[in-house]
């Protein structure tokens, strides 16, 4: 039996007479706003369409906030519920009171207490450092030592729209309600992120249902390691969490044995705060603003040197081998897509 | 031939009496959007198991429908001279797909460490007739496919999955036909290695 015989067994477990109601209910609303509606010229307005994981992978944290040029506009259009400074606008607490991810979870509800909330209709502007590796699958290899990769997204708060740069303009695209499905999470909306219990026991809670609920453990490894993963997918994945939220992400986290406080470097030289998880010889750590107590990002380190198992028998483990290291360099509340301020 | 919503679930019949070829719809639906749900009626299946295959139920619907929405837009500039829609539709959706890589290599490094195909929920499980050497093959070749280039990784799975000749996926992917040889090539000989090297831990007396 040749290998593409043996790849096609692969396939006998997925019918092919499944059925995609939601994609077949956005074709149709697709379909009426073209028997209906003349396309504005030159602007992406009206997608009804499932965008699940637009933003997988291109979302990181951050927290070093950079000097960067405005965007051209429409600032006017959107309510000032928060000014451009966003959730950085207040005091910082000291970090250096940080000593344990418990005492980091009490001071991130304390500055998410002292922080406003914006409109459903503001932006949250993210731009993030990103390494690589030159031997793809990039996310699965050693990243390059010192490498780079900028992007910047905006992600409007209720959900409903994201927004990129393409070819020079802000392309706007309908995420049909939703942010996708984080791994160990259902379908991340705006109404369920805002139903989410904020007293870490509850969520904790929350989270290991969903990870039952949503078959998760089979990607996200052990117990401890599937709550920890659980957390960074939805810190990630979903920029437009809200600061009593992610306090409380925090919290579940100190509530786990496996996860300690570290304090790291990211890929932009800036001192973070982590919560660091370590398994199966690799450290992965959820970095934290220290200033502000903001998802920052996350970095993948191999910390204990070893042979995969893997049949093509080519994957070796060295320690201090980066393979991920994300680094927010803004997070920001603006008040259009394509503003930077 | 006017259509009403209530017959976008019927199958297109071409004015001869034959079944319309998904050219013929894509251009009748030029000018009666409706028409194009046959489209997804025709396709959306195939379409699906293959992106299930790749990136695992949870967001498949979400490719599904970008799929058939960026075709339905850009259906205006359907090549009319190719009758079978589907090679055209496997490479959007394979480019909709390069936002979740992530997500398949997680879920093909789970399979090659657990052996427990995370993309097969149970109700699919269900239906698999002998799930367990199938699982068992899915497992030896997840990790090779996880570490393939994602380039090679698209057209052998396009060729594998989706059932394509290497010049539609040329053609679906915009690359040279040569280029799509040299990544199935290339990327068939790594497969082939962790084929090998599963007969012979299976089998060490060939070697």
């Amino acid at each position: 039996m040749d290998e593409l015989t043996l790849l096609a067994e692969m396939r006998k477990g997925m019918p092919a007479d499944a059925r995609y109601p939601a994609a077949h209910r956005a074709l149709l609303a697709e379909i009426a706003g073209a028997e209906s509606a003349v396309p504005p010229r030159g602007r992406s307005v009206r997608r009804p369409v499932v965008a699940s994981g637009l933003l997988a992978g291109a979302v990181a944290a951050g927290t070093v906030v950079v000097a960067v040029t405005p965007g051209s506009g429409n600032d006017h259009q959107a309510p000032r519920t928060v000014p451009a400074s966003g959730y950085t606008a207040l005091a910082p607490l000291r970090p250096g009171d940080v000593t344990s991810p418990m005492v980091l979870a009490r001071n991130a509800v304390e500055m998410a207490q002292r922080t406003p909330l914006p409109a459903t209709t503001q932006w949250v502007y993210v731009k993030t450092s990103s390494t690589i590796s030159h031997a793809p699958p990039s996310e699965a290899m050693p990243q390059v030592p010192g490498s780079h990769q900028i992007q910047e997204t905006w992600n409007r708060v209720d959900m409903l729209y994201v927004a990129s740069i393409q070819d020079g303009k802000t392309v706007v695209t309908n995420t049909n309600g939703g942010m996708g499905n984080p791994i160990g999470w259902p379908r991340i909306t705006y109404s369920y992120v805002n139903s989410l219990p904020t007293d870490p026991d509850a969520l904790l809670a929350v989270i290991k249902q969903n990870i039952v609920s949503t078959h998760s453990y089979r990607i996200l490894g052990g117990h401890g390691g599937a709550v920890f993963h659980s957390v960074l997918a939805l810190m990630e994945n979903v920029p437009a969490l809200s600061p009593r939220l992610s306090a409380a992400l925090y919290g579940v986290l100190a509530r786990l044995d496996t996860v300690h406080l570290g304090h790291r470097t990211d890929n932009s030289g800036r001192r973070v705060l982590s919560l660091d998880h370590v398994e199966g010889g690799f450290r992965d750590s959820i970095l934290i603003n220290p200033a502000t107590y903001a998802y920052a990002g996350r970095q993948r380190v191999v910390v204990q040197t070893s042979n995969s198992t893997a049949l093509d028998g080519t994957i070796q483990l060295r320690e201090g081998e980066v393979f991920a290291d994300e680094a927010v360099l803004v997070s920001r509340i603006v008040n259009a897509p394509g503003a930077r301020k | 031939m006017e259509r009403t919503s209530r017959q976008t679930e019927d199958e297109v019949v071409a004015p001869e009496g034959g079944t319309a070829s998904d050219s013929d719809v894509i251009g009748r639906s030029l000018g009666d959007p409706d028409a194009f749900t046959e489209l997804f009626h025709r396709h959306s299946g195939e379409v699906g198991r293959y992106v299930t295959r790749r990136v695992g139920p949870g967001v498949a619907e979400d490719v599904v429908a970008e799929t058939f929405l960026i075709a339905f837009r850009r259906r205006g500039a359907y090549d009319g001279s190719r009758e079978d829609a589907r090679p055209w539709l496997y490479g959007i959706a394979t480019n909709v797909m390069r936002r979740h890589r992530r997500d398949e290599v997680r879920a093909l490094r789970a399979l090659a460490r657990t052996g427990v195909d995370p993309v097969l929920v149970d109700s699919f499980a269900d239906r698999v007739a002998g799930r367990v050497a199938a699982a068992e093959i899915s497992r030896a070749l997840a990790p090779a496919l996880a570490r393939l280039d994602a380039g090679q990784r698209d057209v052998l799975l396009l060729v594998a999955w989706a059932d394509l000749s290497i010049d539609q996926v040329a053609d679906v992917l915009g690359i040279a036909r040569g280029t799509a040889r040299s990544r199935l090539n290339r990327a068939r000989t790594k497969i082939r290695a962790a084929v090998t090297s599963l007969e012979k831990r299976d089998r060490p007396w060939m070697s």
